[in-house]
């Protein structure tokens, strides 16, 4: 550190102390493989335990009159299995080379910065969507409801319709106000690109 | 391909090979890099296994239109990025901008500048900054050109160097006033 200019940071700051365990290819390798066995056996049970279930139940069901509804249950036992098949091969993908990741060296970072602020606020929309569809059918049942009950019935009925109109509200909240900080951080960094440019 | 690395290695062409070479030249500054995006010590391993895993996959890509330091500070930076937007959703952490902390620099903030000291109250300046701050005091602190800077963040060099100027700065006021007062003394 020199007595003119100060410590001398730069130093300080590659001189910090290490890392116990420095990674290697075969560390990495192992955790990779690690993670793909473990994904393979979580597929492997769920696709097995999904086919138990449809034989017996089909077989359980074949003569009754809720059969149809059963047909219903297996299918949506069958999407979700094939959606956990789906999650299962994007973990395989990552633990194997691959493109996505070259992007990760080609675009330089403030770009790619953006880029994620972007996907989180187009998240974060997503998240409201849904609620709002939901949130107005709540507010348009508890609204006949409370009409149907203006003619005799007792308003207590409602409580529970009225909670979830709450909990939509809250969570409507929650998600514009994640959105509005995204927003922020977005025009943050256009002012630090603005000012890159000048 | 380019022949050699910033170390004066032979670039490897093999991915693997890429990858140890990265690890053993780079492993050190990754670690400091995780460091400074995790405050958390036992959430490091994550963001570093992360960091680690995506530049293995990245380098089946690597023709060398970059240099070898360029593409993995890239990688490192762009991973860590995506993971303090992502983590940001839970922890609330308020982020500033350079020219803030800038504004609000108390000359004198340390008493001593013991070293650990030092250290930690840097590190607790760069984890108030926003990525692009955080990652041009990073890249200024690891030593590299103004250029290299630039190339990594997708800045002109000229841009680069009125900010190095501004870190400098802001480090000035919290470190070099407190270091020339204990001097005095």
């Amino acid at each position: 550190m020199s007595r003119e200019s100060g410590p001398d940071l730069k130093r300080l700051w590659k001189e910090q102390p290490e890392e116990k365990n420095p990674m290697t290819l075969e560390l990495l390798l192992d955790q990779a493989r690690t993670v793909g066995a473990r994904t393979r056996k979580q597929l492997a049970l769920q696709f097995f335990l999904t086919l138990a279930v449809t034989i017996f139940g089909t077989i359980r069901f074949l003569d009754s009159s809720s059969f149809w509804l059963w047909v219903l249950i297996a299918v949506v036992l069958w999407v979700w299995t094939i959606r956990k098949a789906h999650a299962a091969y994007g973990i395989h993908q990552w633990t194997r080379p691959g493109d996505r990741e070259v992007e990760l060296a080609l675009r330089d970072s403030i770009a790619f910065y953006r880029a994620e602020l972007e996907r989180e606020y187009r998240q974060a929309f997503y998240r409201l969507r849904p609620g709002v569809i939901v949130g107005t059918l709540a507010v348009a049942v508890v609204a006949v409801a409370a009409i149907v009950l203006a003619g005799g019935g007792s308003l207590v009925n409602l409580v529970p319709m009225l909670l979830f109109v709450a909990v939509w509200i809250a969570a409507a909240f929650y998600a514009r106000q994640e959105a509005r900080r995204i927003e922020r951080e977005l025009e943050e960094l256009d002012r630090f690109e603005e000012e890159s440019r000048v | 391909m380019s022949s050699l690395s910033e170390s004066g290695n032979p670039v490897p062409s093999d991915p693997d090979a890429l990858y140890r070479q990265a690890a053993r030249d780079f492993g050190d500054a990754i670690d400091r890099l995780v460091r400074a995006y995790e405050r958390e010590a036992d959430r490091r391993p994550d963001l570093r296994q992360e960091i680690h895993l995506a530049l293995w996959r990245s380098f089946r890509g690597f023709e060398a239109r970059c240099s070898l330091r360029t593409w993995i500070y890239r990688v490192a930076h762009n991973v860590a990025s995506a993971y303090v937007v992502r983590e940001r959703r839970m922890r609330r952490e308020a982020w500033t901008r350079l020219e803030e902390l800038d504004r609000g620099a108390e000359p004198a903030v340390f008493e001593t500048l013991d070293k650990a000291i030092a250290l930690d109250r840097l590190f607790d300046l760069i984890h108030r900054l926003r990525p692009p701050d955080r990652q041009l005091m990073l890249l200024y602190l690891e030593d590299l050109d103004a250029a290299s800077i630039g190339e990594i963040m997708g800045l002109s060099t000229a841009n680069v160097r009125t900010r190095i100027h501004r870190v400098k700065g802001v480090l000035a006021k919290r470190y070099h006033a407190a270091w020339r007062e204990r001097e005095r003394r």
